[in-house]
């Protein structure tokens, strides 16, 4: 059937092999700068492909998914009585909570009645369902099975039940790819609760980010609420985020209230900031009969009148 | 062997697309999603890896470098990287396939071990000049570890699912070139 074939072919085969390896490798180190030098448009190709490839994916990873949390249920099993103490107590606890928490809220409907506010439904969410993860040391990101179809904006902030999760940061039609706040990249301006201080939350792929850029250190001690600023406006402010430690090297980090062991669910937020005025409204103004030479010939150009 | 792709060869290489595929999808299942959870094995390169010490002439380049790329934008690592490093790998277990089939398994198991650490390091190296933030070496060491405990299970999985031994191999046939195959040999 196969006869051996002759010496020429031999080395022109091995030659074109050769060949295509070198092309391989060429394009890949051409990807790889092209990466380092436009982000944005290798993430479009990646989550381009992701929308391709992912729903031939999900018979693979939902079974999985599955045992996984099989195994981690049983072992939740096997420590059920210690567990019961432990919500026993917390029970006790959260009932003080709750008389405190409920005369609060009466004390704040007073307060937002005295004051007339009136809060702008400006956040609206769509959730989804965690699919895939990057797995390997390079990244720590998630993909969410929500995208473009379902209305979530790119830098989108993700939160399950219990606080911020990361961020949106490339979307699919069918898919979006969330950077958890653990990811060396991920950099959050967050305040610190009670002193109201501005930081940075940069993750630095340890479980704890690491608390950056505090002005007045001093103000701040361990425990003390984390939650989002709003500075930037891609964020609503005073989303959850965690709390205040200190580790023995004496650097601030942050316990994140999110459960990344139970991550099954994210909510992805539609935020859009409120409308800044930062230009004088030129449609406002009443059309004048400009006089010649004042406004027509100032440096910016003449302001247009509304037509009439 | 030849330019002339045949059927067998044909075969061979959608089965190591398939496998590969089927890696892919079970890295990125979303398992131990906390930053100290442990990274989970290069299954992609488990898979490569035997094919391009049991089938070399199977294991094209350009097929290599596809798959890589896949998973690169699959599962986040930084693209380009992962494919190139996965195709050298590829290309230097390719060469040593003739000298490792007359070699023990453990010969095998020990060059695959350290091509792994050298496409980690590359990775590692390449990252670090290019001023992106590498990733903590620990984790690719737990990852390297994981991956060479995991092979000899892809291997042994791999040879009981498609039958795909020594015997029926391109290195069988150049030592014994009229060597008769089976029926399953032609099909896979």
């Amino acid at each position: 059937m196969r006869r051996p074939a002759p010496m020429e072919a031999q080395k022109i085969s091995k030659g074109v092999s050769r060949i295509l390896t070198a092309l391989a490798i060429v394009a890949g180190i051409v990807l790889f700068v092209l990466w380092r030098a436009d982000n944005h448009r290798v993430e479009q190709l990646r989550m381009r492909i992701t929308d391709g490839v992912l729903p031939s994916m999900a018979w693979v990873t939902r079974p999985v998914d599955f045992l996984a949390s099989m195994t981690e249920d049983s072992r939740a099993l096997m420590d059920v009585y210690e567990q019961n103490k432990t919500l026993r107590r917390e029970i006790q606890h959260l009932k003080s909570w709750r008389e405190t928490a409920r005369r609060l809220e009466e004390e704040n409907a007073r307060l937002r009645a005295l004051n007339n506010v009136r809060l702008a439904p400006r956040t609206t969410f769509v959730t989804g369902d965690v699919i895939a993860d990057s797995g390997g040391p390079f990244r720590q990101t998630v993909l969410v099975n929500v995208g473009v179809r379902d209305g979530v904006l790119d830098g989108s902030a993700g939160v399950d039940g219990n606080g911020l999760v990361g961020r949106i940061v490339g979307v699919g039609e069918h898919a979006a790819r969330m950077l958890l706040l653990t990811d060396f990249s991920s950099r959050i301006p967050v305040a610190i609760q009670p002193s109201g201080q501005r930081a940075i939350l940069a993750g630095d792929g340890t479980p704890a980010p690491v608390l950056d850029f505090i002005e007045a250190v001093d103000q701040i001690s361990p425990g003390d609420p984390i939650v989002t600023s709003g500075a930037g406006g891609l964020f609503p402010p005073n989303l959850p985020v965690g709390r205040v430690i200190m580790t023995a090297a004496g650097t601030w980090r942050a316990v994140l209230a999110a459960d990344y062991a139970r991550l099954e669910f994210v909510r992805l937020l539609r935020y859009r900031p409120d409308t800044g005025i930062d230009r004088p409204g030129d449609l406002v103004v009443p059309a004048r009969p400009a006089a010649p030479g004042t406004l027509s010939n100032g440096p910016l150009g003449a302001i247009t009148p509304l037509a009439e | 062997m030849t330019l002339g792709l045949d059927f067998t060869r044909l075969t061979r290489m959608a089965l190591l697309a398939g496998f590969a595929m089927l890696a892919i999808a079970l890295e990125a299942a979303p398992v131990g999603l906390t930053a100290s959870a442990r990274p989970s094995p290069d299954l992609v390169f488990c898979v490569v890896a035997y094919w391009a010490v049991r089938r070399p002439t199977a294991t094209p380049a350009l097929l290599v470098f596809a798959i890589g790329l896949v998973r690169d934008l699959m599962t986040d690592v930084p693209p380009g990287l992962g494919a190139v490093s996965l195709v050298l790998a590829a290309e230097i277990l390719r060469l040593r396939a003739l000298p490792l089939a007359r070699q023990p398994v453990a010969t095998e198991w020990g060059t695959i071990a350290c091509v792994a650490v050298g496409m980690l390091a590359m990775q590692w190296l390449v990252l670090l000049m290019s001023f992106a933030q590498p990733p903590y070496i620990v984790d690719l060491g737990w990852q390297w570890f994981y991956t060479v405990l995991i092979h000899p299970i892809v291997a042994l999985l791999l040879r009981w699912v498609v039958r795909l031994g020594w015997e029926h191999g391109d290195a069988a046939r150049s030592r014994a070139p009229g060597a008769e195959r089976s029926a399953l040999a032609q099909r896979i």
